[in-house]
């Protein structure tokens, strides 16, 4: 007999229907952040505006988590471990967010991206962020059609 | 939205006691540090700010601004002392801002910067960073 996978969401089981309309609204808020930052980012050799890229992180076994994040810089190469910044939008009870990666890569320290100094400024440049603002512009609506989704799909 | 940027730095001008404003030798800065600041210093951006929330096909009428804190300093202790100092000042602030009422001052990050080193630059320089959301709603009349 197949096993069905159940989700679980602030303790009520989620239906296979819901998982798919959450990942949907999740996509769909993952490109949206990805088009506005692309949109505000300081645009002086492109190379940033080009380096902004979605990446889908993989469900946890059995935890039925959808995420995607929003990545720019990793100059280092674009390898994944590099420094960078992203937002990370969970499926899960976990909700959504914005983080910043540290500037590691490997068992060295790394200067930071590029990226990061846009976002968050130096001592002798303002910030000028592009993340931030992209994430916030479209986190209140994701919300409310996550909980519509919700409301709808629970049994 | 000036009146909230008034609000703070009346706020500001009245904590000439706090030990973070004594720390810093008064030196708020917005947006931008003078060419060779005294160190320590500390500089305020605002990061973001959503006027009033369109929700629904009607306002709200609350408006989010994202603020952004940077404490610069010669050494790594300093720089971590003023950043308490600052979050016991600001984390429990209130200010009033014409025509709204400050909801909530909610501090989302907190983070220790790498050190900042330049050829132009006698010593290094330690930063610390607080990102805070003011939530605000219009005031009834």
């Amino acid at each position: 007999m197949a096993r069905s996978r159940i989700i679980w969401w602030k303790g009520r089981k989620l239906t296979r229907k819901a998982e798919i309309g959450v990942s949907l609204a999740l996509e769909s808020f993952a490109t949206n952040i990805w088009s506005e930052a692309r949109r505000i980012v300081p645009k002086d050799t492109h190379s940033l505006k080009n380096s902004i890229r979605i990446e889908k992180l993989r469900s946890g076994k059995g935890r039925g988590y959808v995420a995607y994040r929003i990545v720019a810089g990793l100059e280092d190469g674009g390898s994944f471990a590099g420094s960078g910044i992203r937002s990370s939008i969970g499926g899960s009870s976990s909700g959504v967010g914005v983080g910043i990666a540290s500037a590691t890569k490997g068992k060295s320290w790394r200067q930071p991206s590029y990226a990061l100094y846009v976002e968050l400024g130096t001592s002798k440049m303002a910030a000028q962020p592009f993340m931030r603002p992209s994430f916030n512009k479209h986190r209140y609506r994701f919300k409310k059609t996550v909980r519509r989704l919700m409301k709808q799909k629970i049994r | 939205m000036d009146a909230f940027y008034a609000g703070l730095f009346s706020f500001w001008a009245t904590q000439s006691a706090n030990a973070f404003y004594t720390g810093i030798g008064g030196r708020l800065r917005n947006n931008q540090a003078r060419q060779n600041e005294t160190r320590p210093y500390c500089v305020v951006t605002q990061v973001d700010g959503l006027p009033e929330y369109f929700q629904d096909g009607h306002y709200d009428e609350l408006a989010y601004i994202e603020l952004q804190f940077d404490i610069y300093s010669e050494t790594n202790l300093e720089v971590l002392a003023l950043s308490k100092k600052f979050m016991t000042l600001f984390d429990t602030a209130t200010f009033s801002v014409t025509g709204w009422s400050l909801l909530e001052l909610e501090r989302f990050r907190s983070l220790l910067m790498p050190l900042e080193k330049d050829e132009d630059m006698d010593n290094p320089l330690h930063r610390y960073l607080l990102q805070y959301t003011a939530t605000l709603q219009k005031a009834r009349v």
